[in-house]
């Protein structure tokens, strides 16, 4: 009996999902409940609130469309081009969507002068540029070597280029649905660019506004409509993903770069541009904002800079700290979970596959607002004491999010081990955590870490959650948006910086790691 | 002497410092066929690669039908230009497309018209027996329909070279003796030269050409 608890996945999965439900579904419970509730017409009874519903659906499809016009080249310059320096234009790819959003808007309002609601779709296009270019460009990765040779030979470039594109346009528009969730979802970057310019709201700050009247439950119940929206989208989004891709198993080896002929030199200067676009100029505009005229104006721009990090370190050290500190511990949780999850969903297929990866999904999808709402709703109450105000309730509810990540991550990287040596770990008795350690596990152990690392990121990065949970208040997040709201000096761009250094480390890591481990290809 | 379809002469190709091919000579006319055999690691999979411009060789001359494609182990015809076709160990068809699609692509790539590429399509399709799987996803078909269907792209562009990685290594014994017993009723009706490269010396009798070895980094009888 003990050796078939030890064995059999069934228990060790349960517990994991029951985990993974105590801590990402609880906070959800209020916003999926609300679905079913038609009283007084359902939540978009309101004409008001059906504007908002409708302005938020635009302008996120806006910013999906800007995504995918701009991932879609990127990737396959950055891919399956030589195109001048595509190795490192591939290590930059997933940079921005490292960075908190509101930095990459500080940055383009500084740049352009932009506001209101033109510059909030095109932020949040930018911001999650980065979901298409990465799917499209593991789509391009494993296109069959021999597929596109077979196209260059009967066709030449052109018709291989007709043939990456079925292979690597699927996957775009998947990114292009994530894109458009997240952007659906963001609460600070429209409240940022409305607080600057022309006024307008969107349905996210409608949720946000019930916090504000301290009503919780409504504010976590209004959320429902955006939970639905996205659980309907990315539903689709895997549904036609699935119909249009038809993957063939290749050889192994890895598909050839596209000839490019004398379309070389511009194809470069357009790829690089596109990466200006998503994170040089960004964060190239914050950099020059941390020497302009601030608190600590003498001096030449290198002096005011420094003097802008050394004023950063030392006044935001502690609420960085806090913030590093909370992500660890969740990360911590969701590398403990997420390999049983992920080896679930891995073996799953079809619509079975789909549905899991749906409620994976779900504590990502839904608006960070009405989440942090859902959160308190359910833990302000006596019965739970203290959890209200302590750390625990922030890892717990950061961890519950954002363990999504880590759980596709591994599972893509799961579905790569052969099934036989599963099967031989099993016939050779060892336990089921000691075959996802060793089998599953034990060949991806750096993705492993930047599963883990990503959560961290992730935490970090969250500011929205984090305005409305006490304990997550003194965060690096909420102390950057409280700083960039209040005045825009060098210590917010030098603040910003700094945390975008931190979020990149975790990056820097895994590539460091890989390349440092990876044997070279003939 | 007539024209060659595939002249290659002194062919120098290594890998990491591991000499493969070493002066290799290869001369084939029209509708000639030859099937060479060699061990793993032989070096008959580059030597395909490297007719069909898909790999640089170090050295030689290569010519097909009288253009000459490669010199000096520079490239002077890339792939699409050079009249070659191969039918890959992996078959590379196109995941997306049809049966019929990744015909009428290749054909409608070469700049056939329309209506004739439908025309030709439909031939080379019944030719080849996959009549009525005109609609069917390459995932969806049986191993032995992916190679006839592999086999049905190359030929349907009609190239001068048409270039075999073991196509049939895989299949049973009896469908592999089908496969063949197909192959060589179509190839009769190309003027395609023909080499197959297999590991298997049996499979090399088969395609009814001359049989040589690779060994050495040249081909011997």
């Amino acid at each position: 009996m003990k050796h078939d608890l030890l064995r059999s996945p069934r228990p060790w999965r349960l517990l994991a999902l029951l985990c993974a439900l105590l801590l990402a579904a609880t906070p959800l419970l209020p916003m999926l409940l609300s679905i079913f509730d038609f009283r007084d017409g359902w939540q978009l009874g309101d004409p008001r609130l059906r504007q908002l519903f409708l302005r938020t659906l635009w302008m996120s499809a806006a910013s999906a469309v800007v995504a995918v016009a701009l991932g879609l080249p990127l990737a396959l310059l950055a891919q399956r081009t030589r195109v001048l320096g595509a190795p490192l234009l591939l290590l930059l790819m997933p940079l921005p969507l490292f960075l908190p959003p509101l930095l990459i808007a500080q940055a383009w309002n500084g740049l352009t002068g932009m506001d209101g609601q033109m510059a909030s779709w095109l932020t949040l296009g930018l911001c999650y540029a980065p979901l298409p270019a990465l799917l499209a460009a593991r789509a391009l990765s494993r296109q069959q070597a021999s597929a596109h040779e077979a196209a260059l030979l009967c066709g030449g470039p052109g018709l291989a280029l007709r043939e990456m594109l079925r292979v690597c346009v699927p996957a775009a528009a998947f990114g292009g649905g994530l894109a458009f969730l997240f952007a659906s979802t963001d609460f600070a970057v429209p409240d940022y660019f409305a607080s600057i310019g022309d006024k307008f709201a969107v349905y996210p700050a409608e949720i946000f506004n019930r916090w504000r009247d301290q009503d919780y439950l409504a504010g976590a119940r209004a959320a429902g409509p955006l939970v639905l929206l996205g659980a309907g989208v990315l539903y689709g989004s895997l549904v036609l993903r699935d119909r249009w891709s038809a993957p063939l198993a290749g050889s192994g080896r890895n598909p050839a770069a596209l000839p490019l002929g004398r379309a070389a030199a511009p194809l470069a200067i357009l790829a690089w541009s596109l990466t200006a676009l998503l994170l040089l100029l960004p964060v190239g505009r914050i950099l020059y904002e941390t020497g302009m005229a601030g608190a600590a104006a003498e001096g030449s721009w290198v002096s005011r800079s420094g003097a802008a990090f050394g004023d950063a370190l030392a006044r935001g050290r502690e609420d960085l700290g806090r913030s590093l500190r909370t992500g660890v511990l969740a990360g911590g949780v969701a590398l403990l979970l997420a390999p049983f999850l992920a080896d679930a969903l891995a073996r799953a297929r079809g619509r079975r596959a789909r549905l899991m990866q749906l409620a994976l999904a779900l504590p990502l999808l839904a608006p960070a607002v009405g989440t942090g709402l859902g959160a308190i709703s359910v833990s302000n109450r006596a019965l739970f004491g203290d959890l209200y105000q302590s750390t625990a309730l922030v890892v717990m509810v950061m961890a519950g999010r954002f363990l999504p990540i880590a759980v596709f991550l591994l599972a893509e990287r799961f579905q790569r081990v052969p099934r036989n040596q599963w099967a031989a770990a099993e016939l050779a008795g060892l336990s089921y955590p000691l075959r996802v350690w060793r089998v599953l596990i034990g060949p991806h152990r750096a993705a492993w870490w930047l599963a883990g690392g990503l959560v961290v990121v992730f935490v970090v990065r969250e500011l929205d959650l984090a305005i409305l949970l006490p304990d997550a208040n003194s965060s690096a997040a909420v102390r950057y948006f409280n700083a960039l709201h209040f005045a825009r000096d060098n210590f917010v761009a030098a603040f910003g910086l700094l945390m975008a250094l931190i979020l990149f480390l975790p990056m820097m890591l895994y590539v460091a790691w890989t390349s440092l481990r990876s044997p070279r290809q003939p | 002497m007539s024209e060659a379809a595939l002249h290659l002469r002194d062919l120098h190709k290594s890998y990491d410092g591991r000499s493969l091919l070493q002066g290799l000579e290869l001369r084939l006319d029209s509708g000639q066929r030859v099937a060479v055999s060699g061990a793993s690691g032989a070096g008959k999979t580059t030597l395909l690669r490297v007719i069909a411009g898909l790999e640089d060789a170090d050295a030689g001359a290569l010519e097909i039908a009288g253009r000459a494609a490669m010199q000096g182990g520079r490239q002077l015809l890339p792939p699409w230009r050079r009249g070659v076709q191969v039918v890959f160990q992996d078959l590379g068809l196109w995941p997306t497309r049809s049966v019929f699609d990744n015909v009428h692509d290749a054909l409608r790539a070469q700049g056939v018209a329309r209506t004739e590429a439908q025309q030709r399509c439909q031939r080379v399709l019944e030719a080849l027996g996959l009549n009525g799987l005109e609609k069917r996803k390459p995932a969806h078909l049986s191993g032995g329909e992916g190679r006839r269907l592999a086999l049905a792209r190359a030929l349907a562009v009609e190239p001068a070279v048409l270039l075999l990685d073991e196509p049939f290594t895989s299949l049973d014994p009896d469908s592999r003796a089908d496969g063949f017993a197909l192959l060589d009723q179509v190839l009769d009706s190309t003027r395609a030269a023909v080499v197959l490269v297999t590991h298997d010396p049996v499979e090399a009798g088969l395609l009814g050409g001359d049989a040589l070895q690779l060994r050495d980094g040249g081909l011997h009888s």
